[in-house]
């Protein structure tokens, strides 16, 4: 091994990036420290954003603005958003056309490697990824979705909760900017995945460039990431329009979707919840069944326009079978494959379980269950079934699949 | 709570001190110079973050060590983690034969490459190893092995040294 170490000695760290070193760890104190309040106030703050959907949720959808639509890739009926307006007049609304609506997180994006300084007020900071898929996004309708940090005057970021952070996030909610919090998680001693929680929205590129920044606060715009540097995943329902919770006998008795429901679930998941969804931009039933930290995510839609590309014969084996691509799947997936990759669409007649075994991705991630996560969706005539799911095996979701037998 | 600071009066000595031997783990590691960089800049805000109490100068190295280990495989999990430009594009071999072995070398999953390095370049011993990745020795031992065993067309020098 000379020729190794040899190699290896004539490596060294050079003074830039040695001064990067330095700099970063000794400048990045207000972000920083704002991750470790999160960290240690991870419980406190999924209190507070129950107590905070619970009591603001009514006053952020005004009964005439649209929350964000077409985001789960289904046509928006309306195909309209209101959003912010350009900086003529920051105090208007208007009309934005965000469909089709392709979201874009993290994904290919690597992340941030550099100290960026607290904004200044009234200024925005797109932090260098978030820029980067600007320029890449620019001119197009797909919806950024976008971590944001609010800091004051003082330079510190106002606290979730605070009575300030409330009233601001109601002032850009009423200029078309809707806000929710989501949830990302990172490491804590041995490998331990604890939950945090960090302000979000979905953005067009325009509606970014446009952003009406408060004159007393700086702005901050990053992707978030997991603890494993993963992109932070969106939860596209808490941007939906809030539905009508189901319990599971209510659910199965939808008259559109409830049939389409699996009843035996494999054993040890238990029914956790069910949301329907009906309004002029969406029409669908979702149920949630746990068994730990496994999951298994069902939702019931009718098959949108856009959903149409993603639709595969079990032929074409490029369109979904996982073990051709290896990871990191940012390399090895081809652009235009990626997003019938990422979510191909099934006829159920073609169904396999083949087919769903090639679904399967194997993780072995400490702090979370290992095993199979599946992701993909079936169509059964027009009715489009999108599953999520984390925790049971290939044979367990293919028997669930073929017990709706239309 | 969090433990008592004891952060490096001179943060940038201690920088000095440390970095070559984590840039050279994590690049070993990773087998690309980007993610190298930031695994170790990553490790350096931890440290000044946690400014954890150190008894000895070995035991400092041990938890820098163990934190970009661990920061590497945090990376290494992610899906859609982006390749760039691979270690050997950035950094030339000075030789066809040293070229041969690095290639080999970071063609190892890299976990072997954990072990190989620690092992050879940082010459820590088995226990040592086991102690810094939280695995068992055995398991070191093993992933030593085959290693080796993978190697061994261009390790004739070493194949044979006892474990």
């Amino acid at each position: 091994m000379k020729a190794y170490n040899d190699y290896l000695d004539a490596i060294s760290v050079s003074n830039t990036l040695h001064n990067r070193f330095v700099s970063c760890a000794t400048n990045a104190g207000p972000a920083r420290y704002l991750t470790m309040v999160r960290r240690y106030a991870a419980a406190f703050a999924c209190l507070a954003v129950v107590l905070l959907g619970a009591l603001t949720v009514p006053r952020l959808f005004p009964e005439n603005t649209l929350p964000i639509a077409g985001l789960s890739q289904q046509p928006a009926a309306g195909g309209h958003i209101i959003m912010g307006s350009g900086s003529s007049d920051k105090n208007e609304k208007h009309e934005q056309d965000l469909s089709p609506a392709k979201i874009i997180d993290g994904s290919g994006y690597a992340q941030a490697d550099a100290c960026y300084p607290v904004p200044e007020p009234g200024a925005c900071q797109f932090i260098a990824p978030v820029s980067d898929a600007m320029a890449d996004y620019a001119g197009t309708d797909a919806v950024l979705f976008v971590a944001i940090n609010i800091f004051s005057a003082d330079e510190n970021p106002l606290a979730d909760g605070s009575e300030e952070m409330q009233k601001e996030i109601r002032r850009l909610t009423d200029l078309g900017y809707p806000m929710r919090y989501s949830q990302a998680w990172t490491y804590q001693g041995k490998g331990e995945q604890i939950p945090y929680t960090y302000l979000s929205g979905l953005f067009t590129v325009e509606a970014l460039e446009n952003f009406p920044a408060g004159a007393d606060y700086g702005y901050s715009f990053y992707f978030a990431h997991n603890g494993d540097g993963s992109p932070a995943i969106v939860d596209v329902s808490a941007f939906e329009p809030p539905g009508d919770d189901l319990d599971l006998t209510a659910a199965y008795a939808d008259p559109d979707f409830g049939a389409y429901l699996p009843v035996d679930l494999p054993s040890g998941f238990t029914f956790e919840s069910a949301t329907r969804v009906n309004d002029q931009e969406k029409n669908s039933l979702s149920a949630l069944w746990i068994k730990g930290m496994g999951e298994i995510h069902w939702r019931v839609s009718a098959l949108g326009e856009d959903d149409q590309a993603r639709i595969t014969s079990i032929a074409d084996r490029q369109n979904y079978d996982l073990a051709r691509y290896p990871i990191p799947r940012a390399d090895s997936v081809p652009d235009e494959l990626r997003e019938i990759v990422t979510d191909p669409i099934f006829r159920m007649e073609d169904l396999t379980l083949e087919v769903v075994q090639a679904r399967a991705d194997e993780a072995a991630d400490a702090g979370d269950i290992s095993g199979p996560r599946m992701r993909f969706s079936v169509l059964y005539g027009d009715i489009l079934v999108e599953i999520r799911i984390k925790g049971a095996t290939p044979e367990d979701i293919f028997q669930l699949l073929q017990q709706i037998e239309k | 709570m969090a433990d008592k600071s004891c952060r490096p009066e001179d943060f940038e000595a201690f920088v000095s001190r440390h970095e070559n031997k984590l840039y050279r783990t994590a690049l070993a590691v990773m087998g690309n110079v980007a993610d190298a960089e930031d695994v170790v800049q990553e490790a350096f805000l931890r440290a000044y973050e946690k400014a954890p109490a150190f008894e000895t100068g070995g035991h400092e190295t041990a938890w820098l060590i163990r934190v970009t280990l661990n920061l590497c495989r945090s990376r290494l999990r992610s899906p859609w983690r982006k390749r760039t430009e691979p270690l050997l594009v950035s950094y030339p071999a000075a030789e066809p034969e040293q070229r041969k072995l690095l290639e080999h070398v970071l063609a190892l999953p890299s976990k072997y490459r954990a072990a190989i390095h620690l092992f050879y370049y940082e010459g820590y011993s088995v226990k040592d190893i086991a102690h810094l990745t939280g695995q068992q020795e055995s398991t070191v031992r093993s992933q030593l092995t085959r290693a080796r065993q993978k190697l061994k067309s261009v390790l004739k020098e070493d194949y044979h040294e006892s474990i």
